[in-house]
This record gives structure tokens, sequence and C-alpha cells, in this order.
């Protein structure tokens, strides 16, 4: 069946594409000619979902205007208690800000602007969970951001072409773009810091490790970024504690976290904007 | 009238298979409810519909170099890896063409190759993800919540496609195209 060029033919192929897909593998691709192709694509790729996209807005807006009467009740006894709180942030602000400029702080990583974007499309095979969204380095957006939906973090940008991005899921397995620094909001007021590295998808749970033994940590505290990673930006939500226990060799704490962000429907998504300053690699 | 039939075809294939990755692509944005459930995970493979049905049909007409950067396409697009699909797509056209001789060119003959196609292609990705250590997966629950939902809807679509897919054969000067 094969001859001596046609097997030759095939070893070289077959050593091209492995090359291929061990160098994709490593390193993230993002040249002129992906980029131009994801380009290309995602402009198509606008056609099919933004009419679906816009008739779920209507949808979504007319379920609101449903619901503003109830909602305009509730809102109005809330307010005064906002009022109050407003007042009150504002004043810790200001207190913050002087404590800063008294330490020499001027490296914040709590500073940030959001970008709504929409999701263009998924990757079907949910393997590697990506999501392309409709905005890109034309409107500031730039590798290693963090991404949001509902209300919870959910991801963070990998690649990015002028108008369009690529998002990889907290939820897939990729260890590099899987981790997140975090922080245990405890009711003692300690800080317990960790590492939000994998999940589960049985029980739909992030897994948070590194947790130091002595936190006292309860089921429904909130989890945040502490931004000790120097990428993702600090007090962004990852979702309260479902439980925790000590690890396999009773040396930290293990916690397992449910997602405050909207994990399968994801239609519409916040990139988080930070300044200039994080150009620092992740490891 | 040969001349016409291939230059026909050297536009519309390569611009199908972009429209089948676009729409594969965003079947799970536009409807994540149904394709990426909680219980299970429905791959639309429209794409791989098309390689299948130009490769057992048509002659000449470079299906092989179309289906690797295709394939290239689509995982530039959508995935982080490149090369798996390209091969495997590859792999699907050749093989189609080396056996299409030996079975008479019905509908329902092309339905069923796409059916083994899919599962071949599935399987083949799962196993590079399984064995790179991306996935924890194990293989009962893959035939189970992926490979099963994905083989009903994509039957369902090979159905469905049955009439337009007549139209664009008969075009690029293919009558026969029936199921039975």
């Amino acid at each position: 069946m094969f001859n001596n060029k046609k097997l030759i033919g095939v070893l070289i192929a077959s050593i091209a594409i492995v090359s291929l897909v061990s160098y994709s593998l490593f390193n993230s691709t993002s040249n002129l000619v992906t980029t131009s192709v994801n380009e290309t694509s995602s402009w198509a790729g606008r056609i099919f979902s933004e009419p679906v996209n816009m008739v779920v807005r209507f949808v979504n807006s007319v379920d609101n205007l449903v619901n503003t009467f109830e909602e305009n009740q509730y809102l109005k006894q809330r307010i005064d208690q906002v009022n109050e709180m407003q007042v009150r942030i504002a004043d810790l602000e200001v207190e913050n800000e002087k404590m800063r400029q008294e330490l020499n702080l001027t490296e914040t990583l709590s500073e940030f602007e959001p970008l709504s974007a929409t999701v263009i499309s998924r990757s079907p095979d949910q393997w590697m969970e990506t999501l392309v969204i409709n905005v890109g380095s034309n409107d500031g957006v730039r590798k290693n951001l963090a991404v949001m939906s509902g209300n919870g973090l959910i991801g963070r940008v990998i690649e990015v072409t002028p108008n369009s991005s690529k998002v990889l899921l907290l939820t897939s397995e990729q260890s590099n773009e899987g981790v997140v620094s975090a922080r245990v909001q405890t009711e003692s007021g300690a800080s317990a810091n960790g590492i939000v590295s994998s999940y589960d998808a049985k029980t739909k749970n992030y897994i948070m490790t590194q947790v130091d033994p002595d936190a006292e940590i309860k089921a429904g505290d909130m989890v945040i970024t502490s931004g000790l990673g120097g990428v993702t930006p600090s007090t962004l939500l990852i979702g309260e504690v479902a439980s925790a226990q000590m690890d396999d060799y009773g040396l930290f704490q293990t916690v397992n976290i449910l997602p405050a962000g909207e994990m399968t429907d994801i239609r519409f998504v916040t990139v988080i904007l930070v300044g200039e300053r994080s150009e620092v690699s992740e490891d | 009238m040969k001349i016409s039939r291939d230059r026909k075809a050297r536009w519309l294939i390569p611009l199908l298979l972009f429209i089948g990755i676009i729409v594969d692509a965003a079947l799970p944005a536009i409807f994540p409810g149904a394709f990426i459930g909680s219980s299970q995970i429905i791959i639309s493979h429209l794409t791989l519909f098309f390689i299948v049905t130009f490769s057992f049909y048509l002659r000449d007409t470079h299906i092989l170099f179309y289906s690797f950067i295709l394939g290239l396409v689509y995982e530039s697009y959508i995935g982080t890896v490149l090369g798996v699909y390209a091969t495997i797509y590859l792999l699907v056209a050749y093989f189609i063409i080396k056996i299409k001789k030996h079975f008479p060119k019905k509908a329902f003959i092309n339905f069923m190759l796409f059916v083994v196609a899919v599962s071949l292609v599935d399987f083949f990705v799962y196993v590079f993800y399984f064995e790179l250590g991306f996935t924890n997966v194990y293989l009962t629950t893959f035939l189970v919540s992926r490979l099963g939902p994905t083989l009903i809807f994509n039957v369902v679509l090979a159905f469905l496609l049955y009439l337009p897919m007549k139209q664009i054969l008969s075009w690029l000067g293919f009558e026969e195209y029936i199921i039975f």
C-alpha cells in the first residue's frame, strides 16, 4: 500500500502535526495568521449570535417591566440603608486613601473599570471551555484580564484580536490559566488567603487550597479575589463557602466554593479593565 | 460543463465548511442550556457533515486540503490547541475517499458514514484530552453524557439537511442523492 515516497511523506506530515500540537499546547499562539482568521470568523459569528442576543435582551427587558412594581416597593425600603452606607463608604475611602499615602502605596489593584461584552461563540466540545466575546484590543482589553458573569468571576482573557477576544473559563482543567489567588472573608475578620486551583464537575464547586489551617471558615462565608497574584484585581466576588476540611496531609485546609458567577447560561459578560501597570506575568 | 462544475465547487465547498464552523461554534453560545447543560453536552458537527458528504459524492474537489485548513481555522477560532481537529478531519475525508467505491451512492449510506465519523472524531478528541490530563471524565461518563446526545442530535441534523443537500449536490452536477 505504501511505497517509500509515500511513507516518508506521511512521516514528515505527522512530525509536522505533532510539533504543531505540542507548540500550541505550551505557547499561546497569537500571530498575524491566527489573528486575522479569528477576526474574520468572529465577524461572521456575530451574524448568528447578534439577532438572538437582541431577542434575549428584549425578552429580559419585558420580564423586568413585569416585575417593576414589586421591585420598586422593595427598593424603596432599601434606599435609606443605601444612602447611609454610601456616606460610610465615602468616608472609609478617603481614610483608606490617606493611609495609603502615608504608607507610600501607590499601586492598587482595587481600582478597576467594568466593560460589558456579548458572547459570540463558545467551544462546542467542552474540553477546553473557551468563549469568544465581542470586545478586543480596540476597547482596551488585554491578555490576562478578569472576566465576570452574573455576580462572580468566571474566567480570564487568553487571546486578544482588535475586535474580539477569547476567554478561558476557570472551570477548565488547564493548570496555568485556572489559578486565582483568593481570600475568604471570615466572620472574625481574620483573613484566610488561598488559591482557587481546580473545579469539581460533579459537585459544581471550585476547590480552594493552601488555606491557613487555623482559620475558622464557615459555610456561607464570601470568597473574593485577593489581588495577591498581581494580575487579577482584588475584591471581585468568586462565590461562597460550601464546606471546608483539612487536606489529605493535614497541612492546609481545602475549601469548596459555590460559584457566584453563572456557569452555563453565559450570554453577557463583564471584562474588568485595570490600569496599564499589570503587565506582570503570572509566574 | 465540467469546468463550470469545478469552478462552482471551488468556492462553494470552502464557503459551506466555513459556515459550518461558524454555526457549530454559535449554537452553544445561542442555546447554552440545551447544548452544554448540566447532564449532557451536545456537539454540533455541521462541518463534519459537509466534509463527509462532499468526500463521499464528489470527485477531485481538493476536499483533503480544505478539510485540513478549515480544521485549523476551527481550532484557531474557538480552541486553544492547534492541529487536533485538522488531523482528524483530514483522516475522515481520506478514509471516506478510500472506501467509497465499495458502497452504493445512497444518502442512507452517507448518513451511516456520518454517524461513524462523528463517533470517531469525538472519541479521538476525548482520548487526546484525557491522555494529556486536561480532563478526568471517565469513558462511561463520556459515552452517556456526551456521545449519546451528540449522536442523536447529529442524526436529526443530517435528516434535516437532506433536502438542502439534495439541492446543493444537484446544483454541483450530482443528481441521484436519494435516501433508498
